[in-house]
């Protein structure tokens, strides 16, 4: 089958135990390295897509899903069906190595699989008896349409119903770089709002300095904060604003390490939490830890290299120590007090009704 | 109908009957004002209704209108309009209306019905102010001879709490009227809290008298349960996340007292 042509990428150093079951690749050896282009199975568009996923280029979850499902029209472009093959099935087939490809080089995120699934059921729900060009046509209009309400509609709505959240004189914390939540931000300093931002970061991504970037771009005044003094800056904060990953389907909120830490302290200290998701991103999964299902960073990105000296350079030679960079942390439904989707503002519980809806709506 | 004739049907509906809930008079009122509007179209029913609900919420701001009026709306609207002869569908939003109507005036006596078993004899219950339906509840566990014995606080800066006194010793039932400050103290001698509810949020917490969450912090702190009587059509589309985010016209009713929040207590 074509999956053989596809070498699968080996683990790279010692992993801490407790994540021993999840994989843990480095960055240096993509897997691209080890498949010779012109002969391999997979589509060039793809391959340049996994390169961009596992060297950290395209990162975020709508980021990650919108390349995806550009890299998929062009696919379907390029597609012709064999002589005695069907399109709805035969092409379902070629996209399977491809996700498997692209599995290996970053593990997909729940938004990217809920992409892959509709896409799929898409595909399949062609007629048979429907010309190629004509279904070509249809599968990227019902991609464009996918990208357009889920995605660009959805942070419109979610923008409307959050900027009633935020009143003048609000000094909000956010974590990370969440594209969904600095739009709001944006839109609400368009519409005249007066607040302040605090920006928290964290090692080894430091993905705020790209939040703190575009928001002082737009002139909103921001403070900068690692996440170590959280506890010392909340006192001052009157909301906290985070993005999600994934919403899983006990009301469980997946999204950047650190971001349960934060919606705990806040809860502490009596600070409202509300997330903002699109509900593309809500998964059927149940999750009650952040162990059972994660991703493993490379290990290498937590060395630092400071006045010329790295300390932990040859750190897989001694026997007692692991490194963990952990991607993502689970955030239970006690300590976020609203989440804003595209359907309105629900509690974290309604996640299930949430999910039923949009099933007995396909 | 212009919107002056509808607040004083409004004011003569609260007047002639005090017992009834302030939505329903609402309800009443629009009822009327949609019998007998002259538009020509749909649209400009629903942008005469609208224009109606604003206009009572001006007059009586209080939560129930509010959320009453614009239940009311959906329920005659959510029927299919199809009809090209505008009478015939002003004559189904009619019916649905009167429907609406008639299942919301015996909500408290559901209401009643579904909360006496709580009360066993014997019972201590704890209320706040002065609410209707928690009156009803009370008078239909009475009616049922149950033996329990009331304790009300009294509900500053309108006294409240003693005229619900008052009524509950003329159902003889055995009632003492205590300070707002003593919620603490008398907590451990009661069995369970009753209250009734402005608004019920969509959060799950409910907007009341001032007070309340007071009572309801109290009532968690001693493990004692805490219930919230409220009819359905006082579910408001609101989501508060904490007392400030509550539109200030709720806080103010027409009678010139405050409102607070209560939010359900975290989960410890």
């Amino acid at each position: 089958s074509h999956c053989s042509h596809i070498p699968l990428r080996s683990d790279y150093g010692y992993k801490v135990s407790l994540f021993s079951h999840l994989h843990q690749y480095s960055r240096k050896a993509p897997l691209t390295q080890q498949i010779s282009i012109p002969a391999t199975v997979i589509h060039p568009s793809i391959v340049r897509l996994g390169l961009q996923y596992s060297q950290g280029i395209v990162a975020g979850s709508n980021a990650r899903s919108v390349a995806l499902l550009h890299a998929f029209k062009q696919v379907i472009q390029d597609y012709s069906t064999p002589p005695n093959e069907e399109l709805p099935r035969d092409l379902v087939n070629k996209l399977k190595p491809y996700i498997s490809f692209l599995n290996q080089c970053r593990p997909l995120s729940a938004s990217m699989g809920n992409a892959i699934k509709y896409i799929k059921k898409e595909i399949s729900n062609i007629p048979s008896q429907c010309k190629e060009e004509e279904a070509k046509k249809k599968l990227l209009l019902c991609i464009d349409n996918y990208v357009n309400e889920k995605i660009t509609l959805a942070a419109k709505a979610i923008s409307k119903c959050a900027i009633d959240k935020i009143s003048d004189g609000d000094v909000i914390l956010v974590y990370g770089c969440s594209s969904l939540v600095n739009h709001i931000l944006c839109e609400a300093f368009e519409k005249q709002r007066k607040f302040r931002v605090i920006v928290v970061d964290s090692r080894p991504r430091l993905e705020g300095r790209e939040a703190l970037r575009r928001l002082v771009k737009r002139g909103i005044r921001c403070t900068y904060v690692l996440i170590s003094a959280v506890s010392y800056i909340l006192p001052e904060v009157s909301k906290v604003f985070l993005g999600a990953h994934a919403l899983l389907a006990n009301g469980y909120v997946m999204s950047r390490v650190g971001t349960s830490q934060i919606a705990l302290v806040a809860k502490a200290y009596n600070v409202p939490v509300l997330v903002c998701c699109e509900t593309y991103k809500f998964c059927e999964r149940v999750q009650t830890d952040s162990f059972v299902s994660n991703e493993l960073d490379d290990p290498d990105d937590l060395i630092v290299t400071r006045e010329g000296k790295t300390q932990l350079a040859d750190w897989q030679s001694v026997k007692s120590l692991g490194l963990l960079n952990l991607v993502y942390d689970v955030t239970p439904p006690d300590f976020v007090d609203l989440v804003i989707t595209e359907l309105g503002m629900i509690p974290c519980t309604s996640v299930p009704v949430v999910l039923r809806v949009k099933n007995v709506d396909q | 109908m212009d919107e002056g004739e509808l607040v004083e049907y409004f004011r003569t509906q609260m007047s002639q009957d005090p017992d009834v809930a302030s939505a329903v008079a609402a309800i009443r009122s629009l009822l009327e004002f949609l019998k007998r509007d002259q538009s020509e179209t749909i649209l400009g029913l629903r942008e005469n209704l609208t224009k109606a609900i604003g206009r009572l919420q001006e007059a009586d701001s209080s939560v129930a209108v509010s959320s009453g009026g614009e239940l009311f709306l959906r329920f005659i609207s959510l029927t299919s309009l199809e009809n090209p002869d505008l009478s015939q569908c002003r004559n189904v939003m009619i019916e649905r209306g009167e429907l609406f109507l008639k299942k919301i005036s015996l909500s408290r006596g559901k209401v009643a019905k579904l909360c006496h078993t709580f009360i066993k004899d014997g019972a201590k219950i704890l209320t706040h102010s002065s609410s209707r339906v928690v009156l009803k509840v009370l008078e239909s566990a009475a009616a049922d001879k149950k033996r329990f014995t009331v304790y009300v606080t009294e509900s500053q800066p309108d006294s409240a709490g003693k005229l619900m006194a008052d009524k509950l010793r003329r159902l003889n039932i055995p009632v003492t009227v205590v300070l707002d400050a003593a919620v603490g103290y008398i907590m451990e001698k009661v069995d369970l809290v009753i209250v009734g509810a402005e608004g019920v949020v969509e959060s799950g917490g409910i907007i009341n008298k001032i007070g309340t969450y007071q009572m309801a912090v109290c009532s968690k702190a001693h493990n004692k349960p805490f219930y919230v009587v409220a009819e359905s059509f006082k579910f408001v589309r609101l989501y508060p996340l904490n007392q400030q985010d509550v539109p200030h016209r709720f806080k103010v009713s027409s009678f010139k007292c405050a409102s607070c929040l209560l939010i359900p207590p975290p989960i410890s």
